[in-house]
Order: C-alpha cells, then sequence, then structure tokens
C-alpha cells in the first residue's frame, strides 16, 4: 500500500525552515488564489511560483509526481473530459465529437489548477513532520475559540489519528497474513468473492481499533488528560525574516494574478 | 523415519535493493522428521517469526529450499495455498484474526476454505474441540463474549481443524497463566499424537521447550548458532554464552553438585529427574 500525501521528506531548505503557521496561511491562501485565477495568464503565474517552490524546497521533483499517482485517473478524466466541451471555433470534428479551441483551452485550465492545488499541498506535507502540522493548524484554527470550538481537542484528535496510520496499517498486515494462512484468497476469484474476503480482515481490524481507542482513553484519564485547561507549548514558535520574505513573495505574486485577471 | 520438511541454506532479505534492506536470515539449514518436535529460541528479532513465514509460504526465500515432502513449495507458486493447509501457522496473538459471528464458524473458516465436505467438517472440529477441551455448548457463542485465554484456544482449534502436517506455533504461551501453559503444552501433543503431525514450537521459555522438543534450533541474529537435543544444547556453557540465552534453572544446579564431585547424570532436564538423582545419591530412600 502506498500513501504519499502526508509523507515528511526530510531535507535542509528554506522551505522547511519556515514557520508552520505561515506556511499553512499561505497554502490556504494559494489556494484561494489558484481557484480566483479566471485567465490563463494568471494560472501560468501561480503555476511558474508554485514551480519555483518546489524547486527551492530541495525535496526531488520524483517524489511530488508519486504524489500524483492516487489521483492520475481523476486527473485525466476531467481534462480529457474538458476537451469536447466548449464553443468557440473548430479545430476537429468526427461525426457529433468536435474538439473546439475553448475545449482545449478549459482542458489546460482545469489540468493545471488541479496539479497546482496537489502540489502546493504536498510542499506542506512534504517540508512539514505531521506533529508540526496538527500544532501549526491548532494555532491558525484558535481564533475559532470566539465561536466556543475546542481547538486543543480537534488537533488532539487529529494527532492521533495520524500517530496511529503507521500501527493500524501494520496490524492489517498481521491479519492478512494470519487469514492467508488459513487459506483466505485475496487475489484471486471474481469480484464477489475478493469483496467477500474482505470480511475476515475487517471485522478483527475494527475490534483491535475500538479496543485501541479504550485502552488509550482510560490512558489519558489516568494522566488526567483534560482539553480544557491551557497547555504551555514545548516549541515556542517565533516568525523569522525568511517567513516575512516567502509571505511578500507570495503576495506579490497574488498581486501579479489579480493584475492579469483584470487585464486579460 | 523419513524426512517431512527440509530446509537448506535458506536466507531471506527485507526490502531487497532498496536503502532498507535488512538481512533477517542466513543460512538456516534443518531436517524435520514425522512426529517429532522442534523448537526454534532466540532473542526477539532474531529472525523466528519470519522463518515461520518462509515455512508456510507467506513470504518467499531470497535463497535456499525449503523441501516438503520431497517437493520444493515453490516449484508450483500456484499451489502454494495447499502448502499453507499443510503447514499450519498459528501466530503470536492468534486471539486477534477471530472475525465471525460464531465460534464454530470461526474454526470452520480455514477447512471451508480447503473445500473439505460438511459432514466431514463437522466431525473434524468435534475431535478438535475434543483435543483442545473447548467445552461445545460455546460453538454457538460470539468468539467476542469469550475470555483472552478461550478465544486464544478458539483461534488455535481453527488452525488444528485443517489438520496440518506440521504445526507451527509462535510463541504460543505467552500471556498464558503456568496452568493454561502446561493445559495447552498437552493439548499440542495430543495433536501431535493423534495425527501423527510434527509441530515447531517457537518459545523464549526454555523450560517449555525442554519438557516438549526432542531438537531445538538456536537463532542468533538471523544465524543458525546450533541444532541439537536439548540435553546436549543445556550443558554446553559456551553455546549458551554465546547465544545469551539461559537453560532451566535446575540444570545449573545440576552443573553446580557435578563441580562439587556428586555424580549426577547428564540427562536431567526436570525437577522430578533432579529429585530421582538425588534420592538415588541418598541411597534410594524414596519415601
Amino acid at each position: 500500500m502506498n500513501i504519499t500525501i502526508g509523507q515528511y521528506y526530510p531535507a535542509s531548505s528554506i522551505i522547511h525552515r519556515l514557520d508552520v503557521r505561515v506556511k499553512i496561511i499561505l497554502l490556504i491562501i494559494n489556494i484561494i488564489f489558484i481557484f480566483c485565477s479566471f485567465s490563463i495568464y494568471s494560472i501560468l503565474l501561480m503555476t511558474a511560483m508554485i514551480l519555483f517552490i518546489m524547486v527551492i524546497s530541495k525535496v526531488p521533483i520524483k517524489q511530488y509526481l508519486r504524489s500524483m499517482k492516487a489521483i492520475i485517473i481523476i486527473f485525466i478524466f476531467t481534462a480529457v473530459i474538458n476537451i469536447f466541451y466548449g464553443a468557440g471555433e473548430t479545430l476537429w470534428s468526427f461525426g457529433f465529437i468536435k474538439i473546439t479551441y475553448d475545449g482545449v483551452l478549459n482542458a489546460i485550465f482545469i489540468a493545471l489548477r488541479l496539479l497546482d492545488l496537489i502540489f502546493i499541498s504536498s510542499v506542506l506535507t512534504y517540508s512539514t513532520t505531521p506533529a508540526n502540522i496538527t500544532d501549526g493548524l491548532e494555532r491558525v484554527l484558535s481564533f475559532l475559540k470566539i465561536f466556543k470550538v475546542n481547538t486543543q481537542e480537534l488537533s488532539m484528535m487529529m494527532s492521533i489519528a495520524i500517530r496511529f496510520i503507521p500501527t493500524i496499517m501494520e496490524e492489517t498486515h498481521k491479519i492478512i497474513d494470519a487469514q492467508k494462512s488459513r487459506g483466505a484468497d485475496f487475489e484471486s476469484g471474481n469480484i464477489l468473492n475478493r469483496i467477500k474476503g474482505i470480511i475476515p480482515i475487517i471485522i478483527p481490524l475494527f475490534m483491535s481499533s475500538i479496543k485501541r481507542a479504550t485502552d488509550l482513553s482510560v490512558a489519558m484519564e489516568c494522566r488526567c488528560y483534560n482539553s480544557y485547561t491551557k497547555k504551555s507549548k514545548m516549541k515556542i514558535l517565533r516568525i523569522k525574516l525568511c517567513d516575512i520574505i516567502a509571505i511578500l513573495f507570495v503576495v506579490t505574486i497574488c498581486i501579479g494574478v489579480i493584475f492579469c485577471n483584470i487585464m486579460f | 523415519m523419513s524426512n517431512l520438511l527440509e530446509v537448506k541454506n535458506l536466507s531471506y532479505i527485507y526490502g531487497k535493493n532498496t536503502p532498507y534492506e535488512k538481512i533477517a536470515l542466513q543460512d538456516i539449514n534443518f531436517t524435520l522428521e514425522e512426529g517429532k518436535i522442534l523448537g526454534i529460541v532466540g532473542h526477539s528479532g532474531c529472525g523466528k517469526s519470519t522463518l515461520s513465514k518462509l515455512l508456510n509460504g507467506l513470504l518467499k526465500a531470497t535463497n535456499g529450499d525449503i523441501i516438503l515432502e520431497g517437493i520444493n513449495i515453490w516449484e508450483k507458486p500456484k499451489n502454494i495455498k495447499s502448502i499453507r493447509f499443510k503447514v499450519g501457522l498459528v501466530f503470536q496473538y492468534p486471539e486477534h484474526q477471530l472475525f465471525a459471528d460464531t465460534v464454530k464458524k470461526d474454526i470452520e473458516f480455514g477447512v471451508m476454505n480447503m473445500g473439505v465436505e460438511k459432514n466431514q467438517i463437522d466431525i473434524r472440529v468435534r475431535k478438535v474441540c475434543d483435543i483442545l477441551n473447548i467445552p461445545l455448548s460455546i460453538l454457538d457463542k460470539s468468539p467476542f463474549s469469550l475470555s483472552g485465554g478461550e478465544q486464544k484456544k478458539v483461534a488455535l482449534a481453527g488452525v488444528m481443524c485443517m489438520q496440518p502436517k506440521i504445526l507451527i506455533l509462535d510463541e504460543p504461551t505467552s500471556s498464558l497463566d503456568p496452568l493454561s501453559r502446561n493445559n495447552l503444552l498437552n493439548q499440542v501433543m495430543a495433536y501431535k499424537e493423534e495425527f501423527n503431525a510434527s509441530v515447531i514450537f517457537i518459545s523464549h521459555n526454555m523450560q517449555e521447550l525442554s519438557l516438549i522438543c526432542d531438537n531445538i534450533l538456536v537463532i542468533k541474529e538471523g544465524k543458525q548458532l546450533a541444532i541439537d537435543t536439548p540435553q546436549n544444547l543445556f550443558f554446553d556453557d559456551k553455546l549458551l554464552n554465546e547465544s545469551g540465552l539461559k537453560a532451566p534453572e535446575i540444570i545449573y544446579i545440576a552443573k553446580e553438585l557435578k563441580k562439587l564431585g556428586y555424580r549426577i547424570k547428564d540427562d536431567i532436564l526436570t525437577v522430578d529427574d533432579m529429585c530421582k538423582n538425588i534420592l538415588e545419591l541418598l541411597g534410594g530412600d524414596n519415601k
């Protein structure tokens, strides 16, 4: 099994050193502007910036392409479908199928948008450890406190969920092995048999996960865990010069995008 | 007696040709005769569990051969499922594999996959319940309503029910109390007698291995240190030192007494043996 999104890639780059809060906020700004790029020039500008960020993050491009693997089908599907929809000048036609200039432009547009979204989110997950991401999210979301949302609880839930992914993966492998040695077959047979074959894996997995959750909650209770008291932080985050430069850089590009939107 | 299982130059490397490459097993050689019990000892992470997965065909060896009843198990990769029915593997926490809504269905799961006839299955289930002392009244209960020890038994029954020629038990007695442990050892012996099967018993506990094993294989960091009878192993100080394992306490008493010049026999393994020996030395007074 390959889950590449959310895998930290250790390297020493300026992107890795950025304050996690800044990274999260800049990611959100980026996503907003990817969706607010209405002309092809603005999306090209965004793409160029994201490629630049990817290069200076010192994470190999191969690694980024790997995070594409999961959605490659959706990616191709949306791009191809968009080619056939669109008015305007016809480039090529065969029977009722016709490809128009607008359609092709649209397809490129959508493809770039998807690419940008995936790459820029991968930059965050590759350059930040999961623990730091949850920590950062807690701080970024702390404004929700005025609506009486307990952000500490939210981030605790998130970090527990991330922490248990490898454990549950290991557990799954063990159960698969155990059922295989009892002659269970997951690799052959028709689709119905394969779905049936999942039951002997899913049920023990649920049982152990629920049991583990119960144990964990008792252990937390024993250590008097309480999400309502304010906790001090082990790592204190400070905004550094590179954070300010990063913010200025992204803001400049965003102004450029707005400019392109208006001009073209 | 013929060799049921033959293992030749077996090696296994995890993540070959990646930066995470790790040698798990190197050059393991042993044979197992029909009706014999082989113990495997070694520290955690020395490759014992990997070895059991290799024997069962869950992993494929990087090097070397496993020959079962004269046939290499990977000769026809498509037939690997039938090998798994011949070599039954019981994992360390077998209770984690339970899934069915009744105990009976869970025990039957393996046999069903073998394609055995319905009435034959019932006979097999009864027999295995008899050996493992599982009351027939719990067959219709949910396996999740049972205690940990009972769940373990049910999971063991699920494997025994397939009537494998070789039964591999991976630390079956960990987390059992002394009484259940003795019961389990007896039940494994009973299974062996009933089906003339061989058993591979993986454990840390030298005491229990000495009680039931004909031979013991010692592994250290993936390498085979020795394979010998319990008597020979326990009196080989050099080997014990090298492997970092401890013989049962009674062996050390025997060694000390021998050093002091008493005539202690060489085949002492249990407290009972020792008592008899000492009483003999005291003049045969058996009161």
